[in-house]
């Protein structure tokens, strides 16, 4: 029984540590801001803005001119520029995208160097969090059960008689 | 004398036959026809216009255009067979993108329109990273018009 | 084989299935969730494969394993195999749940629906249904014999689910794609292939650990069981 719970308990912290250095790495680089929030707070250095482009604004860049559109969310919208490329055609209106670059103060805009599709990782966590950690416990207590019924067995001496048989 | 036991032991013993009751005598992949293809659409009988259907096919290249001002998209589907336009009103999928699949819920009329209130992306089953798609890189793959099983 | 030997086996050797599980599906979580790409259609969602793909595939042995273990116990009887085939259907029954949980998760962001009424994942829940549908059929049993036959044989109708799950995306038009890894080949690039094997891999042996572990519960909940009744009715004479 006592091994038992050492292994899980050495399993729960390794996952676990792991676990929060994934958050306190989503914290400081995939973690997303509004167009609402950056238009009314500011914000500094490179961020990565997720919005759906407005319908109605989007104006492809040819020649040299930097692709424009409104970003909106939370109820805001705030103007992008973004001088990439859009390699497979991947832009269009009425679309969720992440515009990763620096926004500008004084001209009201985003300045976006790379766009990606909404990574969803609210959909990711909670495929993974669904999966393993009803998969763990199921494990857990079942592996419980079995270390109490040996131990039960154990006592009550109904296996040893079994084994003599 | 039925008991509890028996009611419940036949119970169990009719899920598991309606189940597979289904699978074997409602010819379920016949009847099951989770969609209809534009060349089916075309040839449809008046009766059926207007009635709730799905069409799947393949978002015509270049050919989507979104009405400023409102939330309604027309786009071209096709089979490779036949092409039909879809007017469409919603804000449509991320991954609904032209040259990929989608299939479309809604009604055909005899305005020679599907329209569409929802749209599903459908994807192939191919993964790979950007930089590697961008490298032209390209798997053997069933394809998303043999999908379709257009006869 | 006697069933003490049977579970003498089972306890010596659990505990490396139990390790290389845990070390394949580390490597898988870090390789999925760490180091491998997005993918250049569906973006970073594409990690819900590496958790859904294994679970699936692992529903599907399960039940292939209820299904052999249902034939070996009505050419053996031996009340381990029935111990055995009660095991691999509860498994099969949780790896079911979870497969229709992380697709309807996986499905939302990529096709815009939770669920459709598609041929797969119709053909999927049917093997729900069976599950639930054995499970309840062995609590309403109360001769030993009599449940493991019955439900040896209700497992091995159900088993015709199976090649039509596989071919479903195959024979019929379906929303859920046609098969990664097929006749045609692989076509999942390497990158992504790694995690995806290792999961696939991972969660497999993991079953079998799990269908050890379980195996030995029912064995040790019906002998206690059993003798506790006779303990009892020896006191009482």
């Amino acid at each position: 029984m006592k091994r038992l719970y050492i292994r899980w308990t050495v399993l729960v912290l390794i996952f676990g540590s792991i676990t929060c250095l994934g958050i306190l790495r989503y914290d400081r680089e995939v973690k997303t801001v509004s167009p609402a929030k950056v238009s009314s707070e500011g914000a500094k250095g490179e961020l990565r803005l997720l919005g759906m482009i407005e319908a109605g604004s989007f104006v492809r860049g040819v020649e040299g001119k930097p692709t424009r559109f409104m970003l909106s969310g939370e109820g805001a919208k705030v103007a992008v520029v973004f001088s990439g490329k859009d390699e497979d055609e991947s832009l269009r209106e009425l679309k969720t995208i992440v515009a990763l670059g620096k926004w500008e103060t004084e001209r009201k805009q985003f300045d976006a160097s790379e766009l990606a599709l909404d990574p969803n990782y609210g959909f990711v966590t909670s495929a993974y969090v669904f999966s393993l950690i009803p998969l763990a416990f199921f494990l857990f207590y079942m592996e419980r059960r079995v270390s109490l019924l040996y131990v039960m067995i154990k006592e009550e001496k109904v296996y040893q008689s079994e084994t003599q048989a | 004398m039925i008991s509890g036991k028996k009611i419940g032991m036949v119970g169990s013993i009719a899920i598991v036959v309606l189940g597979l009751g289904y699978l074997a005598l409602g010819n379920f992949g016949e009847n099951l026809v989770y969609f209809m293809t534009p060349s089916e659409v075309v040839t449809l009988e008046t009766d059926r216009y207007g009635k709730k259907m799905r069409v799947a096919g393949m978002v015509v290249k270049a050919s989507m255009k979104i009405v400023p001002e409102t939330l309604k998209i027309n786009f071209d589907l096709t089979d490779g067979m036949e092409t039909i336009p879809v007017l469409f009103e919603g804000i449509p999928p991320d991954l609904f993108k032209e040259g990929k699949g989608a299939v479309v819920e809604g009604y055909w009329d005899k305005d020679g329109i599907f329209h569409s209130h929802m749209i599903m992306a459908k994807h192939e089953e191919d993964y790979m990273p950007l930089e590697m798609k961008q490298a032209g890189v390209e798997f053997e793959t069933k394809g998303l018009l043999k999908t379709l099983k257009v006869n | 084989m006697t069933a003490t030997r049977f579970i003498g086996i089972l306890r010596k050797y659990e505990k490396w299935f139990g390790i290389v599980a845990l070390i394949l599906i580390s490597a898988g979580l870090y390789t999925g969730l760490v180091t491998s790409s997005a993918d250049y259609f569906q973006g970073e969602v594409v990690r819900i494969m590496y958790v859904h793909v294994p679970f699936a595939q692992t529903a599907m042995l399960a039940y292939s394993t209820l299904f052999f273990c249902s034939i070996w116990y009505l050419w053996k009887r031996d009340a381990i195999v029935d111990n055995a085939c009660h095991a691999a259907a509860g498994l099969a029954l949780f790896f079911t749940a979870g497969g229709l949980i992380t697709g309807a998760i996986w499905g939302k962001p990529t096709w815009n629906a939770w669920w459709v009424w598609d041929p797969r994942l119709t053909s999927f829940a049917i093997m729900f249904l069976t599950l639930v549908g054995y499970l309840m059929l062995r609590t309403f049993l109360d001769d030993v014999e009599k449940r493991a036959t019955f439900a040896a044989i209700l497992a091995i109708i159900g088993f015709i689910d199976l090649p039509i799950i596989h071919f479903s995306v195959e024979w019929w038009r379906s929303l859920h794609q046609p098969l990664s890894v097929s006749t045609r080949g692989v076509s999942i690039a390497p990158d992504m292939l790694v995690p995806f094997a290792l999961m696939s891999f991972g969660v497999g042996i993991l079953f079998t650990y799990m269908l050890m572990v379980r195996t030995q519960l029912l064995y040790l909940e019906h002998l206690l069981e059993a003798k506790q009744g006779r303990f009892l009715s020896e006191a009482e004479l």
